[in-house]
Formats: C-alpha cells, sequence, structure tokens
C-alpha cells in the first residue's frame, strides 16, 4: 500500500470548516479525482486518509499536512495534477511526497504548532507600551493562567508551553500576535487563552474572545531545531536506509 | 456590484457558521454586472433543512445553465446570525456573491410548508424589502415563490409579486425571457407592467391582478381578474417529457452535514395512489416516470460530480417505479467498486418493497419505516390507504426473517369518521407486529416506534371541505392512545396539536390572514416549524389583534360547493373528482391507483393535457383510456 504525505491549505475561505467538516470535503474530492484510494475493511469503509492535527471550527492553515494511503499505484504528481481540480476555493496543494510505511504517522511526528491570531483593537494603542508588555511577558519564566469551564477550573503554567517568544503587532485597527505552542499529550494552552491573558494581564489593546486564528507552521522541534515533514532528512533513519 | 461586510471575528460567535459562507463544491459564482437576469433563491429554513431540499437546486440549475441569467442562494439565518446581522446592519446577502439580496432583480422563494411563513416576512424584513408589495418601489426586486404552499398562497398572496403554480423548469426560462425583454427596453410601466407580462406566462399567478371578495358571514366569495388580460384561472405547469428536463447532475455538497446528505435521484413526479389525505398525490399528478437507462446515466453523473457515497432513490412512492428491481440491480452493479451504496427513503407496505430493501440494505439494516397510517382496515378504507392488515403483516414478516429488529410506524389521528376503536387499532397493531417477531426469530425485543401526527386537511383533496379535529380533541386521544401502550418495546410519539391546528388554519385560509402573519411575526414569531420556536399563544394574540377567528378555517365544516380561495388555482384534478372521492370516504368504499388500473377520471390528463407515462410492461404499447369524471 502506497503512502503519500500531502502539503496543502486550509484557506481563509473555509476557515469556519470544522475538523470533520473539512476532513469530509477532502475525502469527496478524492473520489471525484479517481486517485485509487485505500479503504478500511468492514460494513463500513473508511477512506485512509488523515490530517495532522484537528483543527477546529475557524481556523485556517497553511500549511497543513495530510497523508493518504492507495490501493492502487499513482505517482506523486499525478495525484496532485488529479486532485488540485477538484478542490474547493481555499484549498491548494504545495507539494506531495511518497512516505516510507515506517515513517510515522504525522499526527505523533509533529510537536510544534506556529500561529497568528488576528483581532480587532479597541483601547488605545501605544506602540512603546505593546513593545514592553511583549516584552515582559516574554521575559517570564512562568505564568500561571485559571482555565474557568463551566465543568471545572484548571490551573496552568502557560511559559513552558510556548516554544519561542511571542510578537505583538499592530496595522491599522487590528492587532496580530505571533506565537508557538508545543503539542503535548495533556491538554495545552489554547491560543484563545493566550488572546485573553495578553488583554487582561498584559494591557494589550484587544478584548478577549474577539479574534480568529490561522497556524502558520506545524513541525518536529527537537534541540530547538525545525523540522518539517517535507524537509530532506526529516526522518533520518528511514531515509538513509533508503538512499543505500 | 455591492459586497456585504463580514468581519471573521463576528462569526467565532456564531454557531456552525460555515452555513454562512458560500463556496461549497457546485455552487455557481458568476459576473454581475454583465448578467441580465439576477435571481436570489431563498429558502425559509436554516441551512441544514434548505439545502437538503431538491426543487430549489433543480432551479438553481435551470437557471445557472443559461447564460443571459445567475441565480444564488440565500437561506434565513440562526438566530444567532440574525442578531448579529441586526447589531453589525448587516443586510441579508446571498451565499453566491455575498450581494445584498435587495439587489437582485428577482428573490425567489421556494414555500415548503406553511409553517415557514413567518420566516419569509423575516426575510423580507432582513433583506431591507417592504414585506407587502404593494409597498414596494422600482427599486426593489420582484418578489417570486414556488413550491407546494402556492397550491393556496392566499394567506401569503400579499407579500408576493408573483407566484410559480406547478413544475417551474419550463415557466421559469419563459419568466427569464420576458425579464430580459422588459429590462431590455428600459423596464417600460415599471413592475406593474412587467408583472402584467408576467401573468401571460402560463403557470404564472400574479395575486396584484385579482380582487377578492366575502359573504357577510364571512366565507370567502369569489376571485376575480381585475385586468383583462390576467386569466381567470391559472393552470398548473408540468413537465411532460420527463427524459429531456434540465436535472441537478452538479449538487452542491453542503459544508456542514445537513438533513439528507446524499445524492438523489428523482426516479418520477406524481403518484396516483389516490390517498384521500395527501396534497402531494393529487398536486403532482399524473404519474411520470424517467426510462431506466436515463436514470442509470444520471446516477453516474451524480457520483462522479460529487464523490457522494450514497445515491437514494426518490419519488413520492418510489417502490412504484415500474422498473425498480432491474434500477437497483444495475446500480448496485455499477457501484459495487466505487463503495457507493443506494437507499430507498420511501418503502411501500408490503413484502415487495421488503425484498427491494433487502437488496439495498445487504449489511446494516438500519431500521425499517412503513406508514399504514390508519389503525383499523375500516378508517384504511377511507383514506384509501389501499394496505390490508396482510400487506403489513407479509411486510413486517419478511422484514424479520431478514435480520430487521426495528420498525418505525407512522400514523394520522384526526382522521375523518375515526373513533377511538380505530385509535384502539393502532396499539393492535404494533403489539401484533411485536408478537410477529417472536414468532418469526423466536426472540423477544423488536423496537417499534410508534408515531402519530394529527391530520390537516388541505386544499386539493377530497377531505379540503371537513372541519379539522380540535386541539382538546386531538390531545384527548393522544392520551387514549397513550394508555393503550402498555409494552416497553413500543415507543409512542405524537406531533404537537396546536401546531398542526395553525398549520390548518394557514393551509386553508385566505388573503386576510396576512394581517394576522404580520401581526404575529411582528410579536416575535419565527421558525415556527422548530417545536422550541413555536409558541402558540402568541398566535392566538394575533388571530385576536386581527379580529379573525381561527376555527372559522381550521375547524369548520364547508359546504361542498361552498367557494374556496383556491378556487382560480387549477392542478388539473376537479371538485367533482375530490367531491366523488370525499363521499365514497364516507362509505369506505376504496378507489384503484389508476396507474395500472383504469383511468378513475380525476381529469388532470384529458384537461392539462397530460399523459401517465408508466414503463409497466402491462402498459406499454397501448394508449390509456382517459376521462373527466362529471357530477349529475
Ligand atoms: S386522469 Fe385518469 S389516468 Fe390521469 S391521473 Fe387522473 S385518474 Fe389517473
Amino acid at each position: 500500500m502506497k503512502r503519500l504525505f500531502l502539503s496543502i491549505t486550509k484557506g481563509e475561505e473555509i476557515r469556519f470548516l470544522g475538523h470533520l467538516d473539512f476532513l469530509r470535503t477532502l475525502e469527496r474530492a478524492v473520489l471525484r479525482s479517481g486517485i485509487p484510494a485505500a479503504f478500511s475493511e468492514g460494513f463500513n469503509p473508511h477512506m485512509k486518509i488523515a490530517l495532522d492535527a484537528a483543527l477546529g471550527v475557524g481556523v485556517a492553515a497553511d500549511p497543513m499536512y495530510m497523508e493518504l494511503r492507495l490501493e492502487g499505484d499513482m505517482t506523486p504528481e499525478e495525484v496532485q495534477a488529479r486532485l488540485s481540480p477538484q478542490l474547493l476555493r481555499g484549498i491548494r496543494i504545495h507539494a506531495v511526497r511518497e512516505a516510507a510505511p515506517e515513517w510515522p504517522k504525522l499526527i505523533n511526528f509533529l510537536n510544534e504548532d506556529c500561529y497568528e491570531a488576528e483581532g480587532p483593537v479597541t483601547g488605545p494603542v501605544d506602540p512603546a507600551e505593546i513593545q514592553a508588555q511583549t516584552e515582559a511577558f516574554n521575559g517570564l519564566d512562568s505564568f500561571l493562567y485559571q482555565r474557568v469551564t463551566p465543568k471545572k477550573v484548571r490551573e496552568m503554567n502557560v511559559k513552558p508551553m510556548l516554544t519561542e517568544p511571542i510578537a505583538v503587532r499592530v496595522e491599522g485597527d487590528r492587532a496580530f500576535v505571533r506565537f508557538s505552542f508545543l503539542r503535548t499529550r495533556t491538554g495545552t494552552v489554547q491560543p484563545r487563552d493566550l488572546w485573553k491573558i495578553l488583554a487582561e494581564s498584559f494591557h494589550m489593546p484587544w478584548t478577549p474572545g474577539e479574534f480568529i486564528c490561522s497556524r502558520c507552521g506545524a513541525y518536529h522541534r527537537e534541540g530547538g531545531l525545525r523540522v518539517t515533514p517535507f524537509d530532506e532528512g526529516a526522518f533520518p533513519a528511514a531515509e538513509k536506509a533508503e538512499a543505500q | 456590484m455591492k459586497q456585504v461586510h463580514i468581519d471573521p471575528v463576528w462569526l467565532m460567535h456564531i454557531e456552525k457558521p460555515a452555513r454562512y459562507i458560500g463556496g461549497e463544491w457546485n455552487s455557481v459564482v458568476k459576473d454581475h454586472d454583465s448578467t441580465d437576469v439576477r435571481v436570489a433563491l431563498a429558502f425559509p429554513d436554516v441551512y441544514e433543512v434548505a439545502m437538503s431540499h431538491l426543487g430549489l437546486k433543480i432551479i438553481y440549475s435551470v437557471i445557472n445553465k443559461r447564460n443571459d441569467a445567475l441565480a444564488e442562494r440565500v437561506y434565513a439565518p440562526w438566530v444567532d446570525m440574525e442578531a448579529l446581522m441586526k447589531e453589525k446592519q448587516i443586510p441579508l446577502y446571498t451565499l453566491e456573491s455575498r450581494c445584498p439580496v435587495r439587489d437582485f432583480d428577482v428573490l425567489g422563494f421556494t414555500l415548503p410548508y406553511e409553517m415557514c411563513y413567518t420566516n419569509v416576512l423575516n426575510m423580507l424584513h432582513l433583506a431591507g424589502i417592504p414585506l407587502r408589495a404593494a409597498a414596494r418601489g422600482e427599486e426593489d426586486p420582484i418578489v417570486a415563490a414556488g413550491g407546494p404552499c402556492v397550491y393556496n398562497a392566499e394567506p401569503v398572496a400579499d407579500f408576493f409579486d408573483l407566484f410559480f403554480i406547478g413544475e417551474a423548469e419550463e415557466s421559469m426560462e419563459e419568466f427569464i425571457e420576458t425579464y430580459k425583454m422588459w429590462k431590455r427596453e428600459g423596464r417600460p410601466g415599471g413592475r406593474r407592467e412587467f408583472l402584467r407580462r408576467a401573468a401571460h406566462i402560463r403557470g404564472i399567478y400574479v395575486p396584484s391582478l385579482y380582487e377578492v371578495s366575502y359573504e357577510d358571514d364571512g366565507r370567502f366569495r369569489s376571485i376575480r381578474p381585475l385586468a383583462d388580460d390576467a386569466p381567470a384561472a391559472v393552470c398548473k405547469r408540468i413537465i411532460q417529457d420527463m427524459d429531456h428536463v434540465v436535472i441537478d447532475d452538479q449538487p452542491i455538497l453542503p459544508h456542514i452535514e445537513i438533513v439528507h446528505d446524499r445524492a438523489v435521484l428523482e426516479m418520477f413526479r406524481g403518484c396516483s395512489r389516490g390517498c384521500r389525505f395527501c396534497q402531494a398525490g393529487m398536486i403532482y399528478r399524473p404519474v411520470r416516470e424517467k426510462k431506466e437507462e436515463h436514470l442509470q446515466e444520471i446516477a453516474d453523473r451524480l457520483i462522479r460530480n460529487t464523490g457522494y457515497n450514497e445515491i437514494s432513490l426518490m419519488s413520492l412512492s418510489s417502490a412504484d417505479y415500474s422498473r425498480l428491481p432491474e434500477l437497483v440491480d444495475h446500480l448496485m452493479d455499477t457501484f459495487r467498486d466505487r463503495r457507493v451504496s443506494v437507499s430507498l427513503p420511501s418503502l411501500r407496505v408490503d413484502s415487495f418493497s421488503i425484498d427491494i430493501a433487502k437488496k439495498v440494505q445487504q449489511v446494516r439494516k438500519s431500521g425499517l419505516t412503513l406508514a399504514p397510517e390508519a389503525g383499523t382496515q375500516r378508517l384504511r378504507d377511507v383514506i384509501n390507504k389501499n394496505v390490508t392488515e396482510e400487506d403489513i403483516m407479509s411486510a413486517c414478516g419478511n422484514a424479520f426473517r431478514n435480520g430487521w429488529s426495528k420498525v418505525k410506524l407512522y400514523f394520522m389521528m384526526g382522521l375523518p369518521t375515526e373513533t377511538d376503536e380505530d385509535l384502539a387499532g393502532i396499539a393492535d397493531l404494533a403489539e401484533r407486529i411485536y408478537q410477529l417477531y417472536h414468532t418469526v426469530t423466536g426472540k423477544w425485543g423488536c423496537r417499534i416506534t410508534v408515531s402519530v401526527a394529527s391530520f390537516v386537511p388541505k386544499p386539493f383533496t377530497p377531505f379540503q371541505w371537513m372541519g379539522q379535529c380540535s386541539v382538546q380533541e386531538i390531545e384527548r386521544k393522544q392520551q387514549y392512545l397513550r394508555s393503550l401502550f402498555t409494552n416497553r418495546n413500543i415507543k409512542f410519539a405524537y406531533h404537537d396539536a396546536k401546531t398542526g391546528y395553525i398549520e390548518a388554519v394557514l393551509a386553508r385560509g385566505d388573503r386576510r390572514l396576512a394581517d394576522v402573519l404580520e401581526a404575529v411575526w411582528r410579536r416575535g414569531a419565527e421558525y415556527d416549524s422548530w417545536t422550541e420556536f413555536f409558541d402558540f399563544d402568541r398566535w392566538m394574540d394575533a388571530f385576536r389583534d386581527c379580529g379573525l377567528d381561527p376555527d372559522f378555517y381550521a375547524a369548520r365544516d364547508r359546504d361542498l360547493h361552498e367557494a374556496q380561495p383556491w378556487d382560480h388555482i387549477q392542478c388539473g384534478v376537479t371538485n367533482d373528482f375530490l367531491r366523488k372521492e370525499w363521499r365514497l370516504a364516507q362509505r369506505g368504499v376504496t378507489t384503484e391507483d389508476c396507474r395500472r388500473h383504469p383511468c378513475n377520471g380525476c381529469a388532470v390528463c384529458p384537461l392539462l393535457p397530460a399523459e401517465l407515462i408508466d414503463y409497466h410492461k402491462e402498459n406499454e404499447g397501448h394508449e390509456k383510456t382517459v376521462f373527466v369524471y362529471h357530477e349529475r
């Protein structure tokens, strides 16, 4: 069974599709394209397709990584050529590559997500103040945040989940924050938490909850270095074996 | 073209925002400035319901296949989106281009059920279009409607400029031609002149060209054309050649899960079984089938163009399709390797249907749905549901032998001549089916759901003259029936009697109800077909505001020769025939299906004229003798 990795976009036009809706859209495009996708066995066969993360309603992504298994043979080039015309506005294919059977699943391989959050500016904007507050936040070793949901209150330390210093900028009446989160197995801090923290505890000129978010990168991060599934040598052991 | 601005940040607070963004696969975006006729097609319910509707999709294709016209969609915003639109002053807009609906040439509503009328008013209001046709100016779009409710559109006549009566594939083309000409000539005479011209198209009804009068006691007296050139009666349109009509073989794929998310293959139109309570069975006559080879071709295109993994064989009574076994075999062959399943939404109550269902549901046996409609043979004869006890039992027996263990049974209450004995028959029948499962399988635990709707008399049916059973009496019947269900494996569900009462008022209402509709909408009514929004007291207050008695419309037994608000609309079936059927109903005498039996004289074939098309071998090769039944 052939295994393919695809690098695609979940663009602005379809940011409001939830994970399952986006997946269904892709499945139907694959079916229309005539690509020999593989299916699970059983009464209710499922296409062997997976995305690198379950992004929520409202979150756009560029790139988004996708895995597709084929039951017949087809080159990555042909897959791209057949699938591209079947995609909704907002979905584009950057690249397709064959993946070796022993390479990990994308969802396991990737452990860092970079985001940009964007929302309307509500208070007065003082660039120096924003700069100072950003530095203050970046300089902290720890920041304890209580996430309150109707069911429970959870306290977490936000700082160890951030892999890089955050960056804030204001353009016209919109504010933008770039940040990178570590993926952990035990529920992580969410973009909305950070947006809220910055508004409430660091006087940023925006309103909690009033933002949209786009993922602008997903990486395998190790020893401070970032690798994507499409980088040469991303899966060293396996790729070496192939070269020999 | 103007476009509305919606900050995506706002949509983050909205439930299922994908309802409002457009851009779905197979949706069509054209250039507004270079297109002659721009039509916004509206459906007065939420996205998931609206996107499941076949009629609107067909008209969307008809219009978008033309070079000189474009059609875009607009659905009722859910209440949270409505609040946002009001707060941010976003006018109602179409999904394809986000252009305000007000800027289109034509706004065409589908009217699928009466309880959506308040949503129509709400959408007009959100669009910034005057509610009443009389108040609209030259800048406003022509507001039109089609769908089952237009056969008696009088309660909403004041809100619309015109109605498409019947199947609109062809009349829509003529309408667009007429509009284009009028526009190219520089819109002579304004919208009044356009409406006058539109009234010349067969099947188009322009209510403002008619005058209505009432008797002193409030009964309807007459409806007459005001202008010489408006037809005295508007006859429905039908498509005679079902194999050459525009079909929607590129249906729009919804962004989110919807009520019916599958490819739909329409096998035929019309149904001639003649159930006396059923409006669809009368207004969509005669039966016209598509050829089996043609259906196979369409099915293949549908799947290629969508990527759907299920195709549903849809028609009023799907099992009546003359070549159903062959069609199912062919489709299953074609699609087996493509992992596409075939489904049948409506099953006839007989063993043949179960054989077909068996074929299509080879693996997963979901619940079986059957509609005996009444609990005793006597009452089934009254309503002409030509189903015997034996049919029901053999259908269930066949199903149980083949692995089904869940049955859903649909009934009605409040039918003419109904007694408590007939209701007891419902409970009895359910219990016997439960026992049958044990006899057949040796096991207990068959799960049965009995769902009982309250009957709403509809225009163009033999029951159009009868007073509806009162809300109190329906509620008593519901309690009585509930007391008869003691078996825990049989679940009993019923519909809200009050909703059925309002529906009955609107179904046989006249133009005076426009005031009630506006009043109830001003009091906050919308989404009345959703139980969580329906507020009976609000409706009763609105009737009081307007000095109208709802019982006059719902509960009154009419004289068989009394004038009716829909007398000027012709669906082809005559009052003479309906009166005959009403009398036969009183005596419990049934009428056979004319599809493969002799004509009953309903008149639709000779009057329209139209031809019944059925590819059953007995029907092939000779012309059917049809006649018009006349009362002595
Ligand atoms: S005119 Fe006769 S054949 Fe035609 S639909 Fe009516 S009853 Fe049937």
